[in-house]
């Protein structure tokens, strides 16, 4: 069963064709990524994915629902969450508050509970606090839930990010970058983070430059370049496809003096 | 650990308790009606502040005319009692409901826009309504105001003097206060701080930002078109003077020295704003100088914002 679909995606920006004609799926329980150099396009995908541009044509459906034409925060409440490529948390908000928002899409609250502070906003206070600590355990934030947001780590940061938009219960989850700025053993531990919500069910989708990342999680990957999808296919194929290392490091010859001698396999 | 906690929620009331208990027994204390006027007037500021407090310090959406919508309150109580004689109170709801409504219609066309645009079209937005008062003399009788506005009359004994008035205002306030401060410890308000730091995720996290913002500004108006009717019929005149846009100044700046989103610092800082010119009346021709240098330093040292001053004394305790 593929629990995304997405057929003939295309958007440009004036003159500039960003992306044309993108089609693909993510089967259910799986990590899918899509690769590509700089401005191929990938992070236009992922906000058309996730409402923030309107595609000029194509359809995109998660789960059997036509997910064209809704609005970007009305995503979320369908099913799809996601993370963004420079960190966007709140900065001036707790760790425990940070996490709360991204249940709020799950919480019945009406204004009039609140003004009353009624029975149903202890109830559901209480429930989202309850799930919200329970996050920040699995991730051992729990001890940090009073302090900034803003004083936290850079890559502790980065999970925060993704607790938060797993707090809405996605039934698939976009990560944009989630390995940009990491230093090696936080790379390590965020893959091994990863790999964790894939076998716990979730769905992910995955943008990154970090091709070991990638290469080493991914059960499938897709690979733009110039807002065209160029190949696909299981991490070991994609890694030997001569058209993926063109993109990537050029014609052979061309770039000799930045790849060296080094087989092409080598850096993928 | 839990039942130390328990014991600070019980002092926490305890406070709140001997807080509001001194509140209410101060005007029955025979101070001068001097003094009673300068604290109506305070709590009227406090009541503006908390409003305002709402939609830019909680949402973060700087609004430079709020003044506008305590004008349209004054005005439509203060017409409907001396033109209509219906009573104040129905005067103070209009004046909420007629608020909102003028507040809906601002914040519709404007709250898409935000930062610095925001600002000036609420300042200039204020500036229309003052301009309207000033020269709609059919209506509003212009620069030579209303007069004879009612006093408002409870179980047949009319609130006349600075003291019961101030009990009026109080229990209004303070009803403010337990509803505002319910609001930010809700969904809604924790998603208005969310817009606040981040529009673009607070979108992503199913936030509709938009209407956030409508809702908040449409709250935060009515509340001070109740504030404009308390005033209005406080004074028993009023006239556009009352509603220039240096006033809103002055409320934001009551706002920022309390702390954004902060309710109690708000109210800490419009005291101190209303009494402060009154006590430096010694000063005479300095007194404005004297002022400015004390809201200078009160700024820097964000006295006022009590989490501020917290967290200053724990970080010098770590140390």
């Amino acid at each position: 069963m593929e629990l995304l679909e997405v057929t003939d995606l295309s958007i440009s920006f004036g003159g500039l064709k960003a992306v044309q004609n993108v089609s693909f799926s993510v089967p259910k329980g799986k990590i899918v990524s899509v690769i590509g150099p700089n401005g191929a396009g990938k992070t236009t995908i992922f906000n058309m994915l996730t409402g923030f541009y309107i595609p000029d044509t194509g359809s995109i459906r998660l789960d059997g629902v036509e997910m064209n034409g809704k609005k970007a925060y009305e995503f979320i409440e369908y099913g799809i969450a996601r993370t963004f490529q420079n960190i966007r948390l709140y900065g001036q908000l707790s760790v425990l508050e940070n996490v709360l928002i991204g249940y709020q899409c799950r919480l019945k609250q009406s204004l009039w509970d609140a003004i009353f502070h009624t029975k149903t906003l202890k109830k559901t206070e209480t429930e989202a606090l309850e799930r919200a600590r329970r996050a920040l355990e699995e991730i051992h934030l729990l001890p940090y839930e009073k302090e900034m947001c803003s004083n936290l780590p850079y890559g502790k940061q980065k999970v925060l990010e993704i607790a938060r938009a797993l707090m809405s219960e996605p039934k698939l989850l976009f990560l944009d970058e989630p390995a940009a700025g990491l230093n090696p053993q936080e790379t390590q531990e965020l893959s091994s983070y990863i790999l964790e919500l894939a076998k716990k069910g979730f769905t992910i989708v995955l943008i990154e430059h970090d091709l070991r990342l990638v290469m080493g999680i991914s059960d499938y990957v897709y690979v733009i370049d110039h807002g065209i999808k160029i190949a696909e296919g299981i991490p070991s194929e994609v890694q030997h496809n001569p058209e993926v290392i063109t993109a990537y490091i050029g014609k052979g010859g061309e770039r000799q003096n930045v790849a060296g001698n080094l087989p092409a396999e080598h850096i993928l | 650990m839990k039942k130390w906690k328990s014991m600070a929620e019980k002092y926490r009331i305890f406070f709140h308790g001997c807080i509001l208990a001194a509140l209410f027994i101060f005007p029955a204390l025979n101070f001068s009606q001097y003094v009673y006027r300068i604290c109506v007037i305070s709590v009227l500021y406090a009541i503006l502040a908390m409003s305002l407090n709402l939609i830019s310090g909680v949402a973060g959406q700087i609004s430079l005319g709020h003044i506008a919508y305590y004008g349209i309150g004054a005005y439509t109580s203060a017409l409907l009692c001396v033109n209509f004689g219906v009573s104040v109170w129905v005067g103070i709801l209009a004046a909420f409901l007629v608020a909102m409504v003028f507040g809906l219609l601002i914040a519709l066309p404007t709250l898409k826009l935000s930062g610095g645009y925001l600002a000036i079209l609420t300042m200039s937005f204020a500036e229309i309504i003052r301009l309207i008062l000033l020269n709609w003399t059919s209506v509003t009788r212009g620069p030579m105001g209303i007069l004879n506005i009612p006093k408002p009359s409870l179980f047949g004994y009319e609130i006349r003097s600075s003291s019961a008035y101030l009990w009026l205002v109080l229990i209004i306030a303070a009803l403010v206060y337990v509803v505002l401060d319910n609001l930010i410890r809700s969904k809604f308000g924790r998603n208005l701080k969310a817009i606040r730091d981040d529009e673009i995720s607070s979108e992503a996290m199913g936030i509709f930002v938009y209407r956030h913002k409508v809702v908040a500004f449409v709250i935060s108006t009515g509340i001070a078109g109740i504030a404009g009717a308390l005033y209005a019929s406080y004074m028993e005149f009023i006239d556009p003077t009352s509603f220039v846009s240096d006033e809103s100044t002055v409320i934001l700046s009551m706002v920022v020295l309390g702390g954004m989103g902060n309710m109690k610092g708000s109210i800490l800082a419009a005291f101190l704003l209303t009494v402060l010119p009154e006590a430096l009346r010694s000063f005479s021709d300095y007194r404005m100088l004297v002022y400015g240098v004390v809201l200078v330093v009160m700024m820097m040292l964000k006295i006022t914002d009590w989490s501020a001053v917290k967290r200053a004394f724990r970080g010098r305790r770590e140390e």
